[in-house]
């Protein structure tokens, strides 16, 4: 059953949830992050906000998280998991649909082959609550956002534990899971009995927001038409102009390659993995110092190959959920939509060529 | 020598030179202990030891005042200013023990990362000395030092780390006196400044 | 704006086209229009047809001389003959100060690049829509500019702008803020900026003056001088030294700052520096080719107030 909240009641959310680390979008002069909101602190969750520059893979999967720490006894080294590993309940107040749907496909990815149990620690004990994109002034969508050609939407359910809509002088809140439940239960004295009326404004605010998304990405059927064209051509002329900045990788809510470094000074020290991206240079530097993608085309096509080829064959989960933060940052504007509308019809004009470039691509592999 | 027991206002020199009002270094209290008063060439070998570390360690935060003890990187450069400290040695000039001292061959070689690494490793101070220009054994090396390593002076006081952590000072090799002053008033000013807390790098877990 | 950008763009669409079939040039570096964003991007443009797409407006704040060092490294692949045809590219004249510093630092070969100069009366800023005809707001750097005019060009496009301002000038406000606070506040001001770095390294990717083969800051071997950990004291080492290896070399093209995702205010350290390099040394970066470079020469009156 859903219940609505009172807008001017938003503010006492996060101090309701007392059994609660409270996680909500701060601004850090303008700049928007997922932050934990400080009991006593008078900066709270914002409101008005399209989505926040730091996706919220940071709540779960730090930008850099210690895993061991490392102690020199007896000329031995020992590493022992961290003991302060974050514990008790959690919630992350106002994550975007298309932010939650990348939970979705971080819990696959990080729980595929391995289980990586800094990842699952932090991710269980968050209850997730979203707020939908209704179009509204400073909301998404934005001339940016394609989260419904990729399996998404503006007001869709997917990695929440609770969705809230903006009905005007209310949000609607909505508990899908045991989770979200248990929140609602935390949070009864905010909530009151929604009407039909509640739920039909949000349901019509959230498909006004579906018609404002104008863009597209052509996702359907991306593993056929990238397989033939890997030694295309095409892949040279965006590429020309990335700067190899990373800034798209590392502000995607679903990449999620990180690094190992052990961090030591003078017999103490610690494990700890930092994100990094499949854009700079040295990423995949072997130890004999072979690089094997040495220039910038072979990295944006990894890119684009590892999100709607490599996952969605392995993994059959699609590695965009239509943000569109790479879009707007991009210093140089490779827009992710625009490349793989090039890749499609890249892929339409080798059309017959396609099996012959496979053959001769593998073969080129091979021959490496 | 000459234990007359007073404050260590002026260096001590061993040999008794006479001049001792020459080399009014400043003050030489450390701590509690006349650890500064190092009684070199006393059989006290074991006190050295307590002068030339953490008398009042350097955990940071864990500071009582009076207590804290700067650690000072020096970058000091073969010809003149190594040898320099070394005549500050050998004449028995007292001089505050917070100092490492890390020869290069010349201070033109100190890179600015060398200096933002010490102070990362846990530096309070860095001090780097050179030839006087003019008299660089590598000719021009210092002139360069002088170019680079103002500038960094500058950056560092703009991001707010205190330019007065980071000194350049000019010791030829007869400047025995001038390294011990040198070193005093540095260390002097670094426990006004207390300990460096802004660029320490995290060292462990935490 | 007394430019008419229309008629610039105009004209160097025409001479891009002109030196691209001639084969004057292996390609023209410029802007093109972006579909799907306001904002104009850099295109390699090798055909009549790319050379069409060239745009010349309020917009095209990107400084392409970021892609020249890299471009003239290059090496042609194995049995190919290497492409000694100079490199076009057009440039605002921030941009064209890039190019007076790289000729400086030896980095350009005579003859390997072919200019288009343009003059410019300032670039909006895509990040801060503002109503009005412009749609933005100018950006900052346009505020403290004193060159207008293109300072190295084979041709110039655009009727000369009047200077109107010179760096002797110029009183550096915009880091007058900073300078007035105790050390204490600047720390806690620049600690807030780091703890949003996320060193994505954009503001070196996209800076001309950033060319090294291996920059310092990827260096691991024999080991890291600055460790992949993302926290205060790393992110300031990045920041403070990165500043230094600018010193004296910024031209304020103001790339950094706009790459950016965090917003963080780079171009602060690089304007105060480069303040601090004309009060001590006389050092003005960008103007002429034959000048010495800051940290390569030295005076033997240098000033050392602060050298005991």
């Amino acid at each position: 059953m859903a219940k609505i909240l009172n807008k001017e009641d938003l503010d006492r959310l996060p101090g309701v949830l007392s059994g609660y680390d409270v996680y909500a979008p701060v601004s850090h002069d303008g700049v928007l992050r997922f932050c934990r909101l400080e009991e006593d602190s008078d900066q709270g969750m914002e409101t008005g906000f399209t989505n926040t520059h730091k996706p919220p893979k940071d709540l779960f999967f730090p930008q850099t998280e210690v895993m061991l720490e490392l102690k020199r006894e007896d000329h031995k080294w020992t590493g022992t998991q961290e003991t302060a590993r974050p514990t008790g309940k959690a919630v992350a107040l106002g994550m975007r649909p298309c932010d939650a749907q990348s939970l979705n496909i971080l819990d696959v990815l990080f729980t595929w082959d391995y289980v990586d149990n800094y990842y699952i620690n932090n991710r269980n004990r968050f209850t997730i609550v979203g707020l939908a994109c209704t179009g509204g002034d400073k909301e998404p969508p934005t001339a940016s956002c394609f989260c419904t050609s990729v399996g998404g939407g503006p007001g869709s359910k997917e990695g929440l534990d609770v969705i809230m809509t903006d009905i005007g002088n209310h949000y609607l809140f909505e508990a899908l899971t045991d989770k979200g439940r248990d929140l609602e239960a935390a949070t009864a004295e905010l909530l009151s009995q929604a009407d039909d009326g509640h739920v039909q404004q949000a349901k019509e605010a959230v498909e006004a927001a579906e018609k404002k998304i104008s863009r597209k990405m052509p996702a359907e059927g991306s593993v056929e038409y990238l397989d033939g064209i890997f030694d295309h051509d095409y892949w040279e002329g965006f590429a020309q102009r990335c700067l190899g900045c990373g800034i798209c990788t590392l502000l995607c809510p679903t990449c999620h390659c990180f690094d190992i470094n052990d961090v030591v000074k003078l017999g103490e020290g610690r494990r700890e993995r930092t994100w990094d991206s499949c854009q700079f240079e040295y990423y995949s530097i072997h130890a004999s110092g072979h690089n094997p993608r040495p220039a910038k085309k072979h990295r944006q096509r990894n890119r684009i190959y590892h999100k709607f080829h490599y996952m969605v064959k392995n993994l059959d989960v699609l590695g965009c959920v239509g943000c569109g933060r790479c879009i707007e940052k991009c210093p140089v504007n490779i827009d992710i939509i625009e490349v793989m509308q090039g890749a499609k019809e890249a892929a339409k004009e080798a059309g017959k060529e396609v099996e012959k470039e496979a053959g001769k691509g593998e073969a080129k592999e091979a021959g490496k | 020598m000459s234990m007359d027991g007073k404050d260590t206002k002026a260096p001590r020199s061993q040999g008794d030179r006479g001049d001792a009002e020459n080399q009014e270094v400043g003050s030489q209290e450390v701590g509690s202990q006349e650890v500064g008063s190092q009684e070199v060439g006393s059989q006290e070998v074991g006190s050295q030891e307590v002068g030339s570390q953490e008398v009042g360690s350097q955990e940071v935060g864990s500071q009582e005042v009076g207590e804290f003890e700067p650690k000072i990187i020096g970058f000091l450069c073969n010809w003149c200013s190594y040898t320099g400290a070394d005549l500050a040695g050998t004449s028995r000039i007292q001089y505050p023990p917070n100092i490492r001292v890390i020869k290069v061959m010349c201070s033109g070689r100190v890179n600015p990362q060398f200096v933002m690494k010490a102070f990362q490793e846990g530096a309070d101070g860095v001090l780097v000395s050179g030839c006087h220009p003019g008299d660089c054994h590598y000719i021009e090396g210092n002139f360069h030092t002088r170019r680079k390593l103002t500038m960094l002076r500058d950056q560092l006081e703009f991001m707010g780390i205190e330019a007065e952590r980071f000194q350049i000072s000019w010791v030829s090799a007869s400047e025995g006196i001038k390294f011990a002053e040198v070193v005093s008033n540095f260390t002097d000013r670094l426990r006004d400044l207390g300990p460096q807390t802004q660029l320490v790098k995290r060292g462990g877990a935490r | 704006m007394a430019i008419n950008r229309d008629a610039m763009q105009t004209e160097i669409r025409e001479v891009a086209r002109k030196w691209i079939e001639a084969g004057e040039v292996r390609f023209v570096l410029g802007w093109e229009k972006s579909p799907n964003s306001d904002l104009s991007r850099p295109i390699f443009a090798s055909s009549a047809d790319d050379a069409s797409r060239l745009v010349w407006n309020g917009l095209c704040t990107g400084n392409l001389t970021r892609y020249l060092v890299d471009e003239l490294r290059k090496k042609p692949k194995r049995g190919e003959e290497p492409d000694c045809r100079p490199i076009g590219i057009v440039v605002k004249p921030c941009d064209s100060k890039a190019l007076v510093e790289l000729t400086k630092e030896k980095q350009i070969p005579e003859g390997s690049i072919k200019v288009i100069g343009v003059t410019c009366e300032g670039q909006l800023d895509p990040s801060r829509p503002e109503p009005g005809n412009d749609a933005y707001a100018k950006a900052d750097k346009c505020s403290v500019c004193h060159n207008h005019n293109p300072l190295m060009a084979d041709v110039v496009i655009g009727d000369e702008v009047a200077e109107t301002s010179k760096l002797e000038d110029d009183d550096f406000s915009d880091v007058k803020g900073l300078e007035e606070m105790t050390t204490k506040e600047r720390w806690e001001f620049w600690k807030r900026q780091s703890e949003r770095c996320v060193r994505c390294y954009a503001c070196r990717d996209a800076c001309p003056m950033c060319y090294c083969v291996e920059c310092i800051f990827d260096r691991e071997k024999p080991y890291r001088w600055n460790d992949k950990t993302v926290d205060v004291p790393e992110n300031v080492f990045y920041h403070v030294i990165r500043g230094l290896h600018l010193a004296g070399r910024c031209i304020d093209c103001g790339e950094c700052e706009r790459a950016c995702p965090m917003d963080i205010p780079i171009r602060k350290i690089n304007r105060y520096l480069m303040k601090r390099a004309y009060q001590r040394f006389g050092v003005k970066p960008g103007q002429d080719p034959e000048d010495e470079s800051m940290f390569g020469s030295f005076d033997m009156n240098d000033p050392q107030e602060e050298i005991w």
